[in-house]
């Protein structure tokens, strides 16, 4: 059982807010643009600091952690701007996601000692075999800026599972894709919730939303304004209200 | 060895040129570009002297003497400077080299300004070989390493790396501690060549060769600066260039670069179907 909570005070684009997320469930954040839906993201996966506030992960407070400790603990993001290493190609930017699962040091290497060579062979399949899952093996070799935005996004998503997480977030993951590759991004997604990981994530596409959550948190202003199951956050005035408001 | 006559002294700085700049290419893996590497070289001269000179140590455990300190001091700066990005880091590693090379000349027991003289000569161009091919070795295999790849990520953008499990701290440690390990090895090997350290070769005007070298033959492949390394450390001596001239040549280079290959001499775009493809296709889904 894991939970996960956060409350924050002071800070303007979070305040006070709360909430957590069960194993194998998909938790949604949905709100306005600058609700601060992001800068959650950045609390909990450690880029930012909180002034105030905790973080739970598997029972453990992890408040304040370093974001590489979080990772090795089971939690990865990708970002809502797409953060790919521009001098690595996509097969090496997900052969990163692999370095907290790997052990060799300066000496393995140096020496090519089993355990290197091991690795190396074991990481580049494993990376491969995660960009032909995310459809873009054909892909492999190319630079970021070589590939277009949408498979950009899926290279990120494969190096964020590259880390075998054991909670996934993801910021806005089919922005910018046509809606053919969204519909085959959140398939992926959907079999990865099946395969038991955990999700948080933030979608502006309300249909996808409603049909993959479990719950969903409404953020406005920086503050909770709903929770609940789709049906529930569907039908509250308060949410209708503030959707109203942010689009009329 | 055979006598090489004329050209003997300038195969032995070249290849001690790329020792430094192998040394330095590990550094900047990380994104830190010491403006040190001459201090570095410099304190690896004078810990090799002083044990082999008045501690009669033998040649070799005095060279593996200075790459510890190198790997110490290294690891020192690297924490030091562990939070600090690009300009900072930059004009704290220059000034950690201009305080180490204050420091030399304030101790008596290191000759003051005069430096270290009376260091037995012991490096001979047999020597100077095996070490470079030892550092490109060295080298070679880091780069393609899993900490190799990680410190690119971390230099190409550290938010990122640190998202994706790569800890900031411990690549630029072991990137910093390596490259000054090699670079304080280099110094040992100068000093019993050139049989003196001063403290006025730890400097800046000195540091920045190596930059050069770097930047010229790109950051991004290590052959491209040791190949820059070589390259210009020979074409002067070669060309029989007067120092006035060495400073033109230089400025012209950087300009030539700057115009032309912003990114270096060599770089690692690759392509579809490049030869460096090593996996053929692959059977899908990887998580049944
Ligand atoms: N680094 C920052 N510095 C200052 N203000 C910020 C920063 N990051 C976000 N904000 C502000 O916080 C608010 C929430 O932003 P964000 O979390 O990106 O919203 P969302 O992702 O929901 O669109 C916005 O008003 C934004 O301008
Ligand atoms: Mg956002």
């Amino acid at each position: 059982m894991r939970q996960i909570t956060r409350r924050f005070g002071g800070l303007v684009a979070v305040s006070d807010v709360s909430f957590s997320v069960e194993r194998n469930r998909v938790l949604s954040i949905v709100g306005p643009n600058g609700a601060g839906k992001t800068t959650l993201f950045n609390l909990i996966s450690g880029v930012i600091r909180a002034d105030r506030g905790s973080v739970q992960f598997d029972g453990q407070d992890v408040t304040g952690w370093e974001p590489d400790r979080l990772t090795r603990l089971g939690l990865a993001r990708t970002f809502q701007n797409v953060r790919l290493f521009p001098h690595l190609d996509a097969l090496e930017n997900v052969m990163i996601g692999r370095f907290c699962r790997t052990r060799s040091q300066v000496w393995d290497a140096v020496l090519c000692l089993p355990r290197d060579r091991a690795e190396r062979r074991q990481s580049r399949e494993r990376a491969a075999e995660l960009l032909d899952w995310v459809g873009i093996g054909h892909s492999r070799f190319r630079l970021p800026a070589e590939l277009p935005y949408g498979e950009q996004r899926r290279v990120e998503i494969a190096r964020a599972l590259a880390s075998e997480p054991s909670l996934l977030i993801l910021d806005e993951p089919t922005q910018g894709m046509v809606a053919r590759e969204a519909h085959d991004v959140m398939h992926l997604i959907g079999r990865l919730v099946e395969r038991g990981l955990t999700l948080m994530m933030v979608e502006h596409n309300m249909n996808v939303v409603m049909s993959v959550s479990d719950r969903i948190v409404v953020l406005d202003f920086g503050q909770k304004i709903a929770e609940g199951p789709p049906a529930e956050i569907r039908a509250d005035p308060r949410v209708i209200a503030a959707y109203l408001g942010a689009e009329a | 060895m055979a006598s090489f006559g004329f050209w003997e002294p300038i195969i032995i700085f070249s290849l001690l040129n790329l020792i430094f700049t192998a040394g330095l290419y590990i550094t900047a893996l990380s994104g830190q570009l010491s403006m040190a590497t001459a201090a570095f070289g410099g304190i690896g001269g004078y810990v090799s002297a002083v044990l082999t000179t008045n501690f009669d140590w033998p040649f070799l455990p005095a060279i593996a003497a200075a790459a510890l300190a190198g790997a110490v001091l290294g690891g020192l700066l690297a924490a030091l400077t562990i939070r600090m990005r690009d300009f900072i880091l930059k004009l704290t590693t220059l000034a950690f080299g201009e305080a180490m090379a204050v420091i030399a000349f304030n101790i008596p027991y290191l000759g003051g300004a005069n430096g270290f003289s009376g260091i037995p000569l012991y490096t001979t161009m047999t020597d100077i070989v095996i070490a470079a091919l030892l550092a490109i070795y060295i080298a070679w295999r880091f780069d393609g390493s899993r900490l190799g790849f990680a410190s690119r990520a971390v230099r190409d953008d550290p938010l990122a790396a640190s998202a994706n499990g790569v800890s900031i701290r411990q690549t630029r440690i072991i990137t910093f501690m390596l490259g000054s390990a090699i670079i304080c090895a280099g110094g040992a090997l100068a000093a019993h060549y050139v049989l003196l350290v001063t403290p006025s070769q730890m400097g800046f005007y000195y540091s920045l060769n190596y930059i050069i070298f770097l930047l010229f033959g790109g950051l991004q492949v290590l052959w491209g600066p040791l190949l820059a390394s070589v390259l210009l450390t020979a074409a002067p001596e070669v060309l029989r260039f007067t120092s006035e001239y060495r400073l033109i040549l230089y400025g012209l280079i950087i300009v030539m670069v700057v115009l032309w290959r912003p990114d270096g001499l060599l770089t690692r775009k690759k392509g579809e179907g490049s030869a460096l493809n090593p996996l053929g296709p692959r059977a899908p889904d990887p998580l049944t």
